[in-house]
């Protein structure tokens, strides 16, 4: 009987043991990127004065995020031929609540002097608007932000409504005359409406993020099996 | 002293000044064609040598994940029809912010050109504008104008030039899917599939989005002896687009090398072959 009682004592054990040692089911991940109809990614960071901003304190404002570089042919640009400057008038006129913000995911410099020259800029362009420095890139990668300009449009209920071009113009043909899809999806949350579309590929500079690499198609397909 | 000072301005005031250099945007075009001189009805290409520098790249006609597609515009004189420009198999490449589709090296832009049947003018004249992006760690705008004159003759076509690279830079443009052996493309419930015989292993494809089509999620390859079928999800979005229907483009790729062949795949997507 005792032994009995011993054997079955180690068989539990074990058993408890091989439990104990199986992984526990992770939580489903939370969804970690910006998706068009969801809740905006919050972050937190700090701008050029060292000011700390939360998107969360924009709360009820549409907020518009503009990845930024300011040795970027095409922001420089953007800035440079007005059409920057004009959309933020534009917004103004809306007499509506918007925030416009700058986020700078450059790396391609030391962080201090992204920070000087983007400062720099804005400055050159009396833009009183906050640049946040994400040099580590997480808030860019968190967005899927690709190429400077690329841009968010955030509604009052804090919903990611556009991402993607600023405009159709990516040659400034029209230069501040471009009609930029920021300014229709802000007017088109204002009327009520559904922003659409909700994406325009956007174009520009890559996000410095780090340099990257060539290949030429190896191993973009998968191969599941047989033919059926 | 007094001589050698109005000397000296004279020499300085007579030459203008070395031209201040003009930014190349990092990379060199030329323009070309391939006859001898045009003669009416005739069918031919003007090329477009856009060569980025060393260590830099210039983008495809459709970009990929960020950068600015390669542009060309031309003006052709009155008559002469000008299609839409044929670039060359892209390369990939691969950065933090995803893949990117581009050369490089030399690539040659193939732009077909139809001439009237009736010519009047000894020569004829075509602008060719090319706007490009070329990145490295930065990125740089690059914008070129140039002018191509070709001699005319008003009653026999030109010869096309014996130019073994012209050969060779043709046969790096795409071909037509039916050009690959038992080709098939399907687009139905939001994915295309294509199929075909290759002895190949390494099959991709490149999607030129577009407004309304979007390629999301990755490509699926099943292949069976030579026999492949590629799967490509994409999301349609006919209100994004105010369309009925879509001509969805993009570029199929067998082999990882840049002379490997690949194939146009163009295919019309509507709503109703679209919804199950």
């Amino acid at each position: 009987m005792q032994s009995i009682l011993k054997s079955l004592l180690i068989v539990f054990s074990s058993l408890f043991l091989v439990a104990a040692a199986q992984p526990k089911p992770e939580p489903a991940p939370e969804k970690l990127t910006a998706e068009i109809g969801e809740p905006a990614p919050a972050f937190t960071l700090k701008s050029q004065n060292g000011k700390t901003h939360a998107l969360s304190d924009y709360e009820g404002k549409i907020v518009i995020l503009e990845w930024f570089n300011d040795s970027c042919p095409y922001c420089m640009k953007a800035w440079g031929f007005g059409v920057i400057p004009k959309l933020l008038e534009d917004l103004e006129d809306t007499k509506t609540e918007v925030v416009y913000i700058a986020i700078n995911s450059t790396a391609n410099r030391p962080e201090k002097d992204i920070l000087k020259s983007g400062t720099k800029f804005l400055a050159e362009f009396d833009a009183d608007i906050p640049m946040l420095m994400d040099y580590d890139g997480e808030v860019g990668h968190l967005y899927d932000a690709k190429t400077t300009p690329h841009l968010f449009v955030i509604d009052t209920e804090g919903v990611l409504v556009y991402q993607g071009a600023l405009s159709d113009d990516r040659r400034f043909k029209k230069r501040k005359d471009a009609e930029t899809h920021v300014l229709r999806a802000v007017n088109q949350i204002i009327a009520g409406e559904k922003v659409v579309p909700s994406y325009v590929k956007p174009w520009g500079c890559a996000v410095k993020y780090s340099s990257g690499t060539k290949d030429n198609g190896i191993n973009r397909g998968r191969n599941p099996g047989p033919l059926l | 002293m007094s001589l050698a000072l109005v000397s000296f301005l004279l020499v300085f005031l007579t030459n203008p000044p070395p031209p201040t250099q003009i930014h190349s945007g990092q990379a060199i075009v030329e323009v070309r064609t391939d006859i001898g001189w045009v003669g009416p009805g005739q069918a031919f290409n003007l090329i477009v040598l856009l060569t980025p520098e060393e260590g830099w790249h210039v983008y495809w006609k459709y970009s990929g994940a960020s950068g600015t597609p390669t542009e060309i515009e031309v003006n052709a004189p009155e008559g002469f029809t000008v299609g839409k420009p044929m670039f060359p198999r892209p390369s990939l490449f691969k950065g933090k912010e995803g893949t990117t589709y581009g050369y490089d090296k030399q690539c040659a832009i193939f732009i077909p050109v139809m001439s009237p049947k009736i010519i009047q003018t000894d020569e004829v004249v075509f602008e060719v504008n090319t706007y490009w992006l070329a990145c490295k760690k930065i990125c740089v705008i690059g914008e070129q104008e140039q002018v191509v004159k070709i001699k005319t003759n008003k009653t026999i076509q030109g010869p096309l030039h014996r130019d073994m690279r012209l050969k060779r830079w043709k046969n790096l443009l795409p071909k037509e899917l039916s050009e690959l052996s038992k080709a098939t493309q399907l687009v139905s419930n939001n994915k295309i599939e294509i199929t075909g015989t290759t002895s190949e292993t390494t099959i991709s494809f490149i999607g030129v989005e577009q407004r309304g089509v979007r390629f999301l999620g990755t490509n699926q390859l099943r292949l069976e002896k030579d026999q492949f079928v590629l799967t490509i999800p994409i999301e349609l979005d006919y209100a994004a687009a105010s369309a009925d229907s879509f001509t969805i483009e993009g570029l199929l790729l067998l082999g990882g090398n840049e002379s490997d062949p690949c194939y146009v795949v163009q295919v019309v997507a509507k709503p109703d072959t679209t919804k199950k």
